[in-house]
């Protein structure tokens, strides 16, 4: 049993969706989710994600904004929650796939993606959802990341996860652990598109796609304060399995 | 693996003396102030039960950001700890933390307090917060479950506190969620919840690790679990979905059937537009089985992001008393909503006792807690 990845989307455009959607982040999340058959009344149990960075001071300056300039009764009830909370354009994901599994922001800076992939990870292992929808955005300029990913027998793609806190790179000793928890040698992608990188999604697609590929890879990830995130995917063909 | 609470600390409007809020969450009286924010927002105000010695002029992230860094520090020495052995994690429940405001204009967004707070702890394992509103002091304390229970690392700090700000009160005034008088959780003239301050941090680690450093051990988690009711986004699903998904998840996870459960310490703020659903959510789940319930909202009020970990609290000292502490300010309880409310200090032998959280956006989390060893 493997980690399955069903689809990967980011939107950059703010879409022509309908008026229900809320806020230009909840339309992106609405764009890319529509087209997702596997959310579409399949009766699956849906886990939801959220991987939280820089971005929620973004959300909350707007918030403090609109409080001071036209009075927390410019607020309709339902924009408060889905564009003035953090969660909220999830929330209003949720809501509108009826995803009622496990529901989860994780705040953590550069580090979301890797950490909110891992929990997903950790939930599907436990048959807490049969799905999981792992994404970010960003508010200044909106931009919305989405995965789907699942567990199961069809897929023998395997993470593993190190904390690297207190370190300006990735030492010897952490990537020997990670290949050995791997069962094999991976390679560590050195990041191309940080400037459109939202909590390290745009390294984790990268890494997902050759790893399914076949082509073992980690990210790093890490905070200006020193904390750190290895994160590594390594495909294991059948008739190797046992052998690692 | 089982999970051990081997450290504790906490800060609630009755302060923070175990024996004291204990007295408090059954006894009352609740100490209730009055907050404004005049000059910068005139005519902002509410009843607040505040923390002891608060300054409400100064910043609330600041006051977030000391109040965390000090419950941290006395959760480690709780367990005999002076500094956060190597590796340590931190699953941070607040729902405002940085995101409240003082003055006008206001302050621009300023440093994020998560790596603040984690930098200063010495604390280098995993580290998220867990922002869900007034669900995220238990989905810190499911996260850090969940990262011990993985092997991720070998001590966790988890918990949550909140203050009050204007940001806050502001739009909880906009809802029109909160009471002129006392919170009065599942009575028929409940009118609302009311705001408060506070929250705990616990210290957890692996049972075994806990004995063999001779540490006690304050409880355990044994089960947590979270659901989004996938409905409104304001009021909890009338049938409870996500609240009674969480719950059986945890139940699971904890290898418990619904009858193993002792008491419940509900979520109930003290809006009716929450208890329907969560009784509806107790029944899906518990069946004929009248599972003994209160919210002790109605005696520590509403921590926000911080009240779950207070009600953590109340669970572990309902544990070692062998009491279930009463849902305070009820003359007559809801009796449509089909609960066995706790009116009154009730002593009963608990082992097993559940917390459960909802909240704005339906998300919910339940967190299931057994008797330590740490009072015999």
């Amino acid at each position: 049993m493997g980690l399955n990845v069903i689809r990967m989307g980011r939107c950059v455009n703010e879409p022509d969706e309908p008026s229900r959607i809320i806020g230009p982040v909840g339309k992106q999340l609405h764009h890319l989710a529509q087209d997702w058959s596997e959310l579409q009344g399949t009766g699956a149990i849906v886990g939801v994600y959220h991987a939280l960075g820089r971005e929620k001071l973004d959300v909350h300056q707007v918030t403090v904004e609109q409080i001071v300039s036209k009075g927390f009764d410019s607020f309709r009830v339902s924009a408060m929650v889905f564009e003035h909370m953090t969660y909220g354009p999830f929330a209003q994901l949720a809501i509108t796939y009826g995803c009622t599994g496990p529901f989860w922001t994780l705040e953590a800076n550069e580090l979301a993606a890797p950490l909110a992939l891992w929990t997903a990870w950790h939930d599907l292992q436990k048959k807490r959802c049969d799905l999981a929808i792992i994404g970010a955005y960003r508010r200044k300029t909106p931009t919305a990341w989405m995965l789907l990913v699942s567990q199961d027998d069809t897929s023998t793609l395997e993470p593993a996860l190190i904390h690297t806190n207190g370190h300006t790179h990735p030492t010897t000793e952490h990537l020997h652990e990670l290949n050995q928890r791997l069962g094999g040698d991976c390679a560590l992608l050195t990041p191309t598109a940080k400037d459109h990188d939202t909590n390290g999604f745009d390294a984790l697609y990268q890494s997902l796609t050759l790893a399914q590929a076949g082509k073992a890879t980690a990210i790093w990830r890490c905070t200006p304060d020193g904390r750190g995130t290895l994160l590594g995917f390594r495909r294991r063909d059948v008739g190797t399995l046992g052998a690692n | 693996m089982r999970v051990a609470i081997s450290g504790c600390a906490f800060a609630s409007p009755f302060g923070s003396d175990f024996d004291t809020f204990w007295q408090g969450l059954c006894q009352g009286p609740m100490p209730v102030a009055t907050w404004h924010s005049e000059p910068n927002f005139p005519g902002l105000g509410c009843r607040l039960a505040a923390l002891p010695g608060a300054d409400h002029q100064e910043a609330p992230g600041e006051r977030t950001l000391a109040l965390s860094i000090d419950l941290g520090r006395q959760a480690l020495a709780s367990a005999g700890l002076i500094q956060a052995p190597r590796g340590t994690g931190l699953a941070l429940g607040s729902a405002w933390m940085e995101g409240d405001i003082l003055g006008v204009p206001p302050r621009p967004p300023g440093r994020s307090l998560l790596p603040a707070i984690a930098s200063t702890l010495g604390l280098t394992g995993p580290i998220t917060g867990t922002p869900i509103a007034c669900a995220s002091s238990n989905y810190a304390l499911a996260w850090a479950y969940d990262r011990l229970r993985a092997g991720d690392c070998q001590y966790m700090l988890a918990g949550g506190v909140d203050v009050a700000g204007p940001m806050a009160i502001g739009g909880y005034l906009y809802l029109d969620v909160m009471t002129d008088t006392v919170p009065r959780p599942f009575a028929v003239n409940q009118d609302g919840f009311l705001l408060s301050e506070g929250g705990a941090f616990f210290l957890l680690e692996p049972l075994e690790q806990a004995r063999a450093a001779g540490r006690r051990v304050w409880g355990e988690i044994v089960g947590t679990g979270t659901g989004h009711d996938a409905s409104h986004p304001t009021r909890t699903a009338p049938d409870g979905r996500g609240l009674a998904f969480a719950m059986r998840r945890a139940l699971q996870e904890a290898g418990l059937s619904p009858d193993a459960i002792d008491y419940l310490n509900a979520h109930s703020p003290g809006t009716a537009a929450n208890d329907a659903g969560e009784a509806a959510a107790i029944h899906a789940v518990f069946g004929s089985y009248r599972v003994p319930v209160s919210s002790t909202k109605g005696s520590h009020g509403h921590a926000q992001g911080g009240a779950n970990a207070l009600e953590a609290l109340a669970c572990l000292l309902a544990l070692r008393h062998q009491v279930a502490p009463p849902t305070l300010h009820v003359d007559q309880v809801a009796e449509a909503l089909g609960l066995d409310v706790i009116v009154v200090p009730r002593p009963m032998v608990l082992q097993h006792v559940l917390s459960l959280a909802s909240c704005m956006g339906g998300a919910n989390a339940a967190v299931i807690f057994a008797r330590g060893d740490k009072w015999g």
